[in-house]
């Protein structure tokens, strides 16, 4: 029963990474071609989320998966889990302020469909 | 794809292939080798002899043995440096407290960025100790935790604002300077110990065939102190985390506030 569930937790692991490297490829392309800065800030969370939170939490996986690994697996896995949670806490709020600074400083939103912010603001 | 283009990738090519031809060829300078030569070999084997305790530092950790052991007066150096840096720093803004007091408008950033500071900043505090009480045991030390635990206050001024550190943490740039002045007053203490105790040698830590005046036990209980290592680092610890969250301060004053105090 421990084995399936270590090979369960391997190859779970190794799709969340495989998951990361996709969406840092996606976030790289995005931040290329996406035509402002606001969607581009998109991109690049799409990379700091899908490309670091999922890969460590694949890692945490992968890491109970290999029991070769022994004792210390235990604190491969609360590590990567720690880290996965902090950067999952902490990225969201970076890349807010960026767009708020950015937003508040004129940053032309261009092309738009809409941008309620800016109809706020002259609202007010 | 203009011409601009093409001379642009023909030129990063070139350069590409001239470093790595460089750098196959040996030419960014002597490659280490792969022996441990003798100095290292001998940390290596002395800083945690149980066996035989002569040359020993009472700690696994031998880059900390070395900083404040074997090699402690050259990190006592450095501390006075940092500590003239500081000074220099306080001395280009000798603003009394009184004069740069005044309530700004602080708004800081959003409510979302706020109670994010609000989440992380327990966590710089508490690795920044754990750095610290564990200098003498794995890798890390007091200059490092020192500069994680300045990462807070920093956080904390460019979320929320200055007065926010100086009011509600009650971390005025005089309190910092206090609590910077007892860690380096420690270290000093610390560095003298041995003399007062009769030694001949300043910043000893453990017993030496020679000197046997005084020596800090290397272990309270199941603690692994590691004689003076421990204090050493908790002393620099605090000296550093005050020392920068001070030139923080005295960075983040509004420059117009810092022009009327000095009578501009």
């Amino acid at each position: 029963m421990w084995d399936l569930i270590e090979s369960a937790c391997l190859y779970v692991g190794l799709a969340l990474a495989v998951t990361g490297a996709l969406c840092d490829l996606l976030g790289a392309l995005g931040l290329l071609r996406f035509p402002n800065f606001f969607v581009r800030l998109h991109a690049a969370t799409v990379g700091i989320i899908g490309g670091a939170v999922y890969p460590l939490f694949g890692l945490t996986l992968m890491t109970i998966g290999c029991d070769f690994l022994g004792y210390w697996r235990w604190l491969f896995a609360s590590g990567s889990f720690i880290t996965a949670i902090i950067i999952a806490i902490t990225a969201p709020a970076g890349s807010h302020a960026l767009a708020r600074g950015a937003h508040r400083s004129g940053v032309a939103v261009e092309p738009k469909l809409c941008d309620k912010l800016a109809e706020d603001r002259r609202g007010d | 794809m203009s011409l601009k283009d093409a001379v642009l990738g023909v030129a990063m090519a070139v350069f590409l292939l001239m470093v790595s031809v460089v750098v196959v060829l040996g030419g960014t300078g002597w490659t280490p080798s792969t022996e441990i030569r003798p100095l290292a070999k001998f940390y290596l084997e002395n800083c945690f002899n149980v066996f035989n305790r002569t040359w020993w530092a009472a700690s696994p950790e031998a880059v900390t043995s070395m900083l404040w052991d074997y090699r402690g007066i050259d990190t006592y150096y450095e501390t006075s440096v940092f500590f003239l840096a500081v000074i220099g720093g306080v001395t280009i803004f000798r603003v009394t407290e009184a004069k740069l007091h005044r309530k700004m408008d602080d708004v800081g950033l959003s409510l979302i960025v706020k109670t994010t500071t609000r989440m992380v900043f327990p966590l710089v505090v508490i690795v920044s100790a754990s750095v610290a009480l564990h200098g003498n045991l794995t890798p890390g030390g007091g200059f490092q935790a020192g500069v994680i635990l300045a990462v807070g206050p920093l956080l904390l001024i460019a979320a929320f604002s200055r007065s926010f550190l100086e009011e509600n943490l009650k971390l005025s740039k005089d309190r910092c300077l206090i609590i910077r002045s007892v860690g380096l007053i420690a270290i000093a203490l610390l560095v003298a110990l041995p003399l007062m105790a009769g030694s001949l040698s300043l910043m000893q830590n453990q017993a030496k065939p020679w000197s046997q005046a005084l020596q800090l036990p290397e272990a309270v209980g199941p603690i692994w102190t590691s004689g003076t290592l421990l204090f050493f680092n908790v002393a620099e610890f605090l000296a550093v985390g005050a020392g920068f969250t001070l030139l923080f301060l005295l960075l983040s004053a509004p420059e117009e506030e810092l022009k009327r105090a000095i009578g501009l």
